[in-house]
């Protein structure tokens, strides 16, 4: 019993230093910061829009249809008049929320599925293991639109989607971790002294697996967000009239020839997002797992 | 490997199983009455309509239509599509494919021809400029949804300049902005893909034995590096494999192409069970026959895996 | 798909007023100076025989000959040349060519030149006789002969013969087959036909509308279509029209080819060809490119002008008969009240919507009569010019009040309801977004939600939805303002459960009624109720601009109703020099 506690206090010093380490390798990836402080600033945006935004996102004005930008109107006027920059501010909290939330949902299914599937093997692996090829075997945008026209288009809805059908990948990793993680000393010192399943895979485990999972979800937040705006795109997403820039996108592909700013924006808004994203999960990536650094 | 191949084939059919029935279960229970969309706009009575649930068997409980359509399946029918009653779901099914796998194929080849050399060369001379410029090319081309880079395409080539045409797959000209819209996210991620496991392997030991015997650097490249960055690159297309509706339902929209991804949109909103349930079943089994082939060539390629 | 899988105006093709031929001399004549001529001698005349007989006076109505159609149109230009694809786009999947599926407009754009009718409603909102060669209804109305034409044969080479009127006819009326059409034939007792070239329709009640409704019905081959059903027909269907079936995929396209056996003479054009396009800007670059010739789908307003500014194409411009507007259920607990939805059209500035969305290209509508319908339309009734003081004064009197999350309400009803929209009907869809916003101005809460057409339709019949946002027609398809189907209690397409005795009586005395004068103030009644009462939300009546590419040759100087030149596109030919 002693010997395994002390055996983990050594590893929790380990894990201190090694973090330090892991965050000065991060800082020293000029894109992540920049990343970093891009979704720093949607979030404050996101939260504060109320205040901020220059006009109601909803408040239509057909005098001004497809007006360009100008002082009052920063990204110009969409097609029934509302002003586009105050829609994407707004549109950033549905775009975070549907990124971080459906992410999280899908990495805890995946951690907790995969976790299982490793750990006890078996049937239960087995069980598990054919699920996850099962979802991982689905066409996800298919998927996605086929529960969105079951449940009906809604946030909610849309971050649950997007939640349940994400995490087979993850799980699938942290299955392989756990494979390997499970013959490890520490692992079987602790069966040994008797601990329980649940208590072993939450406190040895996981924690241990968790690493390239980070990786994963933080690389596939960008993705969550350009399906969801696909989604939205396809009209099966959230729905009206909350702006999100999937359905702002399809707004303007109508007047794409006579007004291409209202689908401009909101793409540009995407575009910057999914990459703050992306650099992020690559800075993670090149601090966590320094085999990779480039 | 034969035992090995058919316990994959056996896992393959139950996947493929689990998945249909998975389709089934959601369509079942999708709101809205087939049968009104049937008669389209025609002005029936309830007595009439009850009449189109009879002969249709939509009033039949769950079990006794997913084994209907399991029992029709095994001699061949995928049932009568509710949007096109007229038409056999099979031919249907293989036209739009036909027009998904040639946007599809077509777009692999292209990303992979361009994204395979110059994620080798900006691999082996790192930070050049062909090196930042194809590592922000691959960044960018992940981050912009690519429909709205379609949408972008036809508003500047076939609107403003005239020189494509917006629509259609009859001509060769028609086929250029889908597939190489298509074409972009698929070339970011084998660039980056690619550009990764070179600069691995060059690391490794081997290469670097092979370079302290004063092998050719093309020999090397050739022989030991390109063969081993390819192993990544076989699983990442056996992967997207699995992602060709996914990426062409939205490109498929935009450019009025006539695919799968489009018939399957028309087959949801119309809740044609059949429909969707073929599609999801022909692409099930396209996935899981690549996972196999995958595994196969991984095999092939590189001697040390030995399948179990 | 399409994607954008919108069905627009769910249309209802009702048309029609006399039987007219113009002779080539009077055809120099403005048509519309000479439609709203015939519209007042039909207004004013007795009924249809005596209005015939009153055009004839007035020199408006030539006697019939054989040619003259052919001739007519291509009078204007150089000699036809032979050969070339006409090109159509069009904005949603093509499913079905039979005729049972052309309530949805593209696909009608392509059935139309395949199946042909005894007679047809022309561009000009004249009954032609295509099929028959004459009709002759008995003194009393219930009665109508019919001459069919002895040289038709089908595309597949059967001789067309009344059986195969009697056929399509009795089959619509079989209610187990659930025809479309059925509701056509409402007052059709029997048909019979004593020999092959006659057809005698007996009908339970004098229908003034009857040539309109059940003679445009398009007529299936007998033989054929019992072999192969209805079905299987959709997709290989075989006709009497000008075009043949060609090729047919759904999501791109269908082509038609010239049938070389046509009775009227083969076609000018080797093929008749509709491109499905969901895309808006592909549309009009197709058009402006010249890849297509012409759009059966509207386009945005900015677009119709960059158009008619080019100076490429033939362009008409028409009023459209169809009202837009939201159809409410009048059972749903907060719309039952006409105070209510008094309120709800007094809280919209349908005229910034017509001025500043569609450019002034619509008006604003008044009640269920276009003001197309001439001698019909009453522009003295009730009208909702904006005024959302008026609205919010209108719901607090019935006793709705604000509640804390600024949503009126009654004795726990919530001033709520939800407007189901055609999925991808990007064009319309604006409109619901912007009343949304004008209506939670005024404290009532409108939830938006998509739907597939079919489904919506469906519902709003069945009383199932709240309210709606299509195009529709409640009388008035261009003459004939009877509108029994939509606005009488029990309707087939009766979407709002709307129902008021008064108006009752007039529709179901309307199609009776011999005195002209009458009938006018009759459904100028009607249209005052509708107007007073607010069963839907009226919106606008949009004009119809329909663009031809200028290499097509043989089309009209002007029409009334630019859908219906779809039929004639056996006229059309290209010239490619042009």
């Amino acid at each position: 019993m002693s010997s395994a506690t002390t055996t983990l206090e050594s590893r929790g010093k380990v894990q201190l230093s090694q973090r330090r380490r892991t965050w000065r390798r991060f800082a020293r990836h000029k894109g992540a910061l920049i990343g970093i402080g891009f979704i720093i600033l949607l979030i404050v945006v996101a939260l504060t829009c109320q205040w901020i935004a220059p006009y109601d996102p909803n408040k239509t004005n057909l005098k001004l249809r497809g007006h360009g930008p100008s002082w009052e109107h920063w990204f110009g006027n969409d097609d029934i008049g509302r002003d586009i920059l105050s829609r994407i501010m707004y549109g950033a909290r549905v775009a975070l929320l549907v990124g971080i939330c459906s992410t999280t949902i899908a990495v805890s299914i995946g951690v907790l599925v995969g976790s299982m599937a490793g750990y006890f093997g078996g049937w239960v692996d087995f069980t598990l293991s054919r699920l996850i090829d099962t979802l991982m075997a689905f066409p996800i945008l298919a998927l996605l639109l086929t529960l969105s026209a079951v449940l009906g288009p809604s946030l909610r809805n849309v971050i649950i989607i997007v939640g349940v059908t994400f995490w087979a990948s993850y799980a699938r990793v942290i299955r392989a971790e756990v494979l390997s993680l499970r013959e490890r000393d520490y692992v079987l010192a602790a069966q040994a002294s008797g601990a329980s399943d649940r208590r072993i895979i939450l406190q040895h485990i996981v924690p241990n697996a968790i690493g390239p999972v980070i990786i994963l979800a933080s690389l596939a937040v960008g993705g969550v967000i350009i399906f969801e705006s696909a989604l939205s795109f396809l009209g099966m997403g959230i729905s009206r009239p909350t702006p999100s820039w999937g359905t702002m996108l399809s707004d303007g592909r109508d007047h794409i020839r006579n007004y291409p700013h209202i689908a401009i924006f909101p793409g540009l808004a995407i575009a910057f997002t999914v990459l703050a994203f992306n650099l992020i999960g690559d800075g993670l990536r090149d601090a966590l797992d320094p085999r990779e650094r480039s | 490997m034969l035992a090995y191949l058919i316990k994959r084939l056996l896992q393959g059919a139950l996947v493929l199983f689990l998945v249909t029935f998975f389709t089934f279960t959601v369509m079942y229970f999708m709101p809205g009455d087939p049968a009104r969309t049937m008669v389209g706009q025609a002005r029936v009575t309830e007595e009439q309509l009850d009449l189109i649930r009879e002969k249709w068997h939509l009033n039949d409980g769950f079990f006794e239509r997913y084994w209907s359509w399991i029992s029709n399946l095994a001699t061949g029918d995928l049932g009568i599509s509710i949007m096109r009653p007229g038409q056999p779901i099979s031919g249907m099914i293989g036209n739009a494919a036909w027009y998904t796998l040639q946007l599809t194929t077509l777009s692999m080849l292209i990303s992979l021809l361009i994204a395979i050399p110059v994620g080798v060369l900006a691999a082996t001379k790192r930070n050049s400029f062909l090196d930042y410029a194809s590592t922000l090319g691959s960044t960018l081309g992940v981050a912009i949804p690519n429909y709205w880079i379609g949408i972008m395409a036809i508003v500047f080539f076939s609107v403003k300049l005239g020189w494509l045409p917006p629509y259609g797959a009859d001509s060769w000209r028609a086929y250029i902005l889908p597939v190489l819209v298509l074409s972009i996210e698929e070339m970011a991620a084998v660039m980056r893909l690619i550009r990764g496991t070179t600069i691995e392997v060059l690391g490794q030991d081997y290469v670097k034995t092979a370079q302290a015997k004063g092998l050719r650097r093309n020999t090397i490249l050739s022989r030991h590096v390109f063969r081993n960055a390819m192993l990544p690159v076989i699983t990442l297309i056996g992967y997207r494999m699995a992602f060709i509706l996914s990426g062409t339902i939205v490109i498929e929209t935009v450019f009025s192409w006539p695919g799968l991804g489009q018939l399957f949109f028309d087959a949801i909103t119309n809740k044609d069970l059949q429909v969707v349930q073929a599609i999801v079943l022909l692409l099930t089994c396209i996935v899981v026959l690549m996972n196999i082939v995958t595994d196969m060539m991984y095999a092939v390629i590189d001697p040390r895996v030995r399948v179990r | 798909m399409a994607l954008s899988s919108p069905i627009c105006h769910a249309r209802q093709r009702t048309a029609i007023t006399i039987r007219v031929f113009p002779e080539e001399d009077d055809y120099v004549m403005n048509e519309f100076e000479r439609q709203s001529e015939l519209q007042k001698i039909f207004a004013t005349s007795i009924d249809r025989r005596s209005a015939l007989k009153a055009a004839a006076a007035a020199g408006l109505i030539p006697v019939l000959g054989s040619g003259m159609l052919a001739s007519r149109a291509a009078a204007q230009d150089a000699t036809p040349k032979q050969g070339g694809t006409l090109v159509i786009l069009g904005q949603d999947s093509i499913e079905s060519l039979s005729p049972e599926d052309t309530g949805e407009t593209v696909q009608w754009v392509a059935a139309c030149n395949v199946f042909e009718g005894l007679y047809m409603v022309n561009e000009q909102y004249e009954l032609e006789p295509v099929l028959a060669d004459s009709y002759e209804p008995s003194e009393d109305g219930l009665t109508y002969t019919f001459k069919l034409k002895s040289d038709v044969t089908f595309h597949n080479g059967d001789s067309f013969t009344s059986a195969d009127v009697l056929y399509t006819y009795n089959w619509i009326m079989d209610e187990a087959n659930a025809s479309t059409r059925l509701s056509n034939f409402d007052l059709v007792a029997s048909v019979e036909a004593p020999d092959d070239t006659t057809v005698v329709v007996t009908l339970t009640n004098a229908d003034v509308t009857f040539m309109i409704n059940v003679a445009t019905v398009f007529i299936y081959p007998a033989a054929y279509h019992a072999e192969i059903g209805e079905n299987d027909f959709k997709v290989k269907p075989v006709g009497t029209g000008p075009f043949k079936f060609g090729e047919m995929n759904p999501q791109q396209r269908v082509r038609l080819d010239a049938w070389e056996n046509y009775y009227r003479g083969r076609a000018n054009l080797d093929s008749f060809q509709v491109d499905v396009v969901p895309e808006a800007a592909g549309r009009m670059s197709a058009l402006e490119t010249g890849q297509a010739d012409n759009s059966m789908w509207g386009l945005n307003a900015e677009d119709n002008t960059t158009l008619k500014d080019s100076g490429n194409f033939t362009v008409y411009e028409t009023k459209q008969v169809a009202t837009n507007h939201f159809p409410l259920n009048n059972k749903h607990p907060f719309l039952q009240e006409k105070e209510v939805r008094q309120a709800l059209i007094w809280a919209l500035d349908r005229q910034a919507f017509a001025d500043d969305v569609f450019l002034g290209q619509a008006t604003v509508a008044t009640s269920n009569l276009s003001p197309a319908v001439e001698a019909f339309y009453n522009p003295d009734v009730a009208l909702y010019e904006y005024n959302p003081d008026k609205a919010k004064e209108l719901l607090d009197g019935a006793g709705w009040v604000e509640g804390g999350d600024g949503v009126r309400e009654k004795d726990g009803v919530k001033a709520a309801f939800t407007m189901m929209v055609f999925q991808g009907d990007t064009q319309r869809r604006p409109e619901a977004e912007v009343a949304q916003q004008w209506w939670k101005d005024i404290g009532v809460d409108c939830t938006l939600q998509e739907g597939v057409t079919s489904e919506i339709l469906g519902g709003l019949r069945a009383g199932e939805y709240d309210a709606g946002l299509f195009n529709w027609v409640y009388g008035g398809g261009s003459g004939d303002p009877d509108s029994r189907d939509t606005l009488v209690t029990g309707g087939a397409n009766n979407f709002f459960q709307y129902s008021n005795a008064e108006v009752d009586e007039l529709m179901l005395n309307g199609i009776k009624e011999q005195d002209t004068e009458k009938r006018v103030a009759m459904y100028k009644r009607i249209q005052e109720i509708i107007a007073d009462e607010v069963p839907f939300v009226f919106l606008l009546n949009l004009m119809n601009v329909s663009f031809f590419n200028k290499r097509v040759k043989g089309l009209p100087e002007s029409v009334l109703n630019a859908d219906n030149l779809y039929p004639k596109a056996y006229q059309f030919w290209i010239d490619e020099e042009a």
